[in-house]
Parts: C-alpha cells; structure tokens; sequence
C-alpha cells in the first residue's frame, strides 16, 4: 500500500487520462490524415496548428530558450502564474526567478524570436520540445503547494492536458 | 528582415590544412562550404562571408588611452575561437538557426548566431 493513496490514485488517475488523451489526439490526426487525401480544399495558409494559446506556447517553448527559461516563461505567460508562485514551485527566490524570466523574454525580442507556429517541417521536434514543457508543468501542478494554492493546482494540469492533443494535430 | 551573425568556432591552433586535421577533411568541408556559400547568395541571404587566420596572428590595440598600446596574440586565451562568419539576412532567429543548421554541417564546426544590433 503506498504512503499515500490518495495521492497515488490521483497521479495515477492523471497519467491514464493524459495517456488516453494522447492516444485519441493520434488517433484523430490519422483521421485528417485520411481527410487530406481526399480533400480539395487548399491548405490552411495561416500555419500548420490553429490556436491562438498555442503560437504563445510555441513561443515560450522555443528550443533557443533553456529549459528552465521555457518552463519558467510557459507557467507565467500561458499558465499565468504569478512569479511568487513560480519560484516557490522552483524553490529559488522571487528575484532570481524574475531575472530568469525577464530575461528570456529580453532574449526573444533580442533575437528576434518570432510569435508564429512553427513551419510543418519543425513541428515535430518542435511539438516535442512543447510536450516536455507540458509535462514539467504538469508535474509542477501536481507538485506545487502553498498556503493558498490548491495541491493539485487544477488550472495547470487542466491546462497541460488541454494542450497535450491540440499539440498532436 | 534582420541581420544575424553566424559565427563559426574552431580550435586554436592551425596546421597544415587549416584548422582542419586532414587533408581529405578540409577538402570535404571546403566543398561542402562552397555550395552552403553559394546557395545562400542565390537566396540572396548572404551579407558577408569569411574565415579568420589562426588566432595567433592577432594584435590586441587598446587606443582608449592617449597613446595606443599593441599586445601579440588574442585578446583572451581560449581553447577556441572563432575561425570565421557568415552574415546573414533572415527574416527571424528561425530562419537564422535553419541557415546557420547548414553552415555548421557543411564546415563541420559548431556555429553560434546573434543578431547583429538593430538600426
């Protein structure tokens, strides 16, 4: 019996349904896979993946960024948290991680870092590199406590599940 | 558009064939780097483009004093430096990283980018 059942069945819980959401998003994109062959209409000329959420996640996910900048940037700018409640979940302290932060976000405008989606033939290492951000962030939602936080942080794991299939069209 | 530095690092010391350690590498990295050349000017990306001499041959001027001063060598020492560049015109840092993906391949030589300051 582990330490704490409740705990586990929830963790459980969260990985099945991630792992069944995963399942179904690859199962749909063999669907429009089989709708392309047959389809006339031209191609969508605004990119690959349609979401607005997702040209910032993209962004905050860009592979010029360290990890830590993109885990960092995607809980403030996609999950909206505060910088308090990221550094707490990162245990460093508030400056530091407002350093990291603001300079990550220094970095794209310096290096011209473009809020666009991918090109279809980046996407996939791309989608990847935003499939380990998600999951980070998912495990800080699980992971993340505070006096006024709920445990579980809903609204972080809601979010990364919400993502996880839109990233697989 | 932007312009990007694609800088190119090698090691310290050059020998017979550059800073390349065989002759049929050189040769190989030479080739590759002209077509990689070559392309980017068709696209009409190419801003600039040339190799360093070995670091060694460098002089170090500090004019900011009333009389200039001149030290041999680097201005630091390093295992390496920077061997040579590309600039480049890109529309975004995407664009600079998927030129700056075939330099690196086509000189067997990783190759670091920053953008040139704006106007």
């Amino acid at each position: 019996m582990p330490p704490n059942p409740g705990a586990w069945i929830t963790t459980t819980a969260n990985r099945k349904a991630i792992d069944r959401l995963r399942r179904e998003a690859l199962r749909d994109s063999k669907h429009k896979e089989a709708l392309v062959l047959h389809e006339d209409r031209p191609a969508d000329p605004t990119g690959a993946v349609e979401d607005d959420r997702l040209r910032l996640i993209f962004t905050c996910c860009h592979p010029a960024l360290a990890m830590e900048s993109r885990v960092a940037l995607t809980l403030r700018m996609v999950a909206g948290l505060t910088v308090p409640e990221i550094a707490h979940a990162f245990l460093v302290q508030e400056a530091a991680m407002g350093r990291r932060i603001t300079r990550a976000k220094s970095k794209i405008k310096a290096a011209g870092i473009p809020y666009r989606l991918p090109e279809a033939g980046d996407l996939p290492a791309r989608v990847n590199g935003v499939l380990t951000v998600l999951y980070l962030v998912f495990n800080e939602g699980y992971l993340a406590s505070g006096e006024q936080s709920d445990p579980i942080r809903r609204d972080l794991t809601s979010e990364a599940i919400r993502l996880t299939p839109i990233s697989f069209s | 558009m932007a312009q990007y530095a694609l800088m190119v690092w090698g090691p310290s010391e050059y020998g017979k064939f550059g800073s390349y350690a065989t002759a049929e590498e050189n040769a190989a990295q030479l080739a590759a780097t002209g077509v990689f050349t070559a392309k980017l000017r068709e696209e009409g990306s190419l801003v600039f483009v040339n190799g360093l001499a070995e670091a060694s041959a460098s002089t170090v001027v500090d004019g900011r004093g009333p009389t200039p001063i001149f030290t041999d060598g680097p201005y630091m020492e390093s295992k390496e430096y920077i061997a040579g560049f590309w600039i480049v015109e890109a529309t975004d840092l995407d664009a600079a990283l998927r030129l700056a993906a075939g330099g690196s391949r086509a000189c067997r030589r990783k190759v670091e980018v920053r953008p040139m300051a704006g106007e």
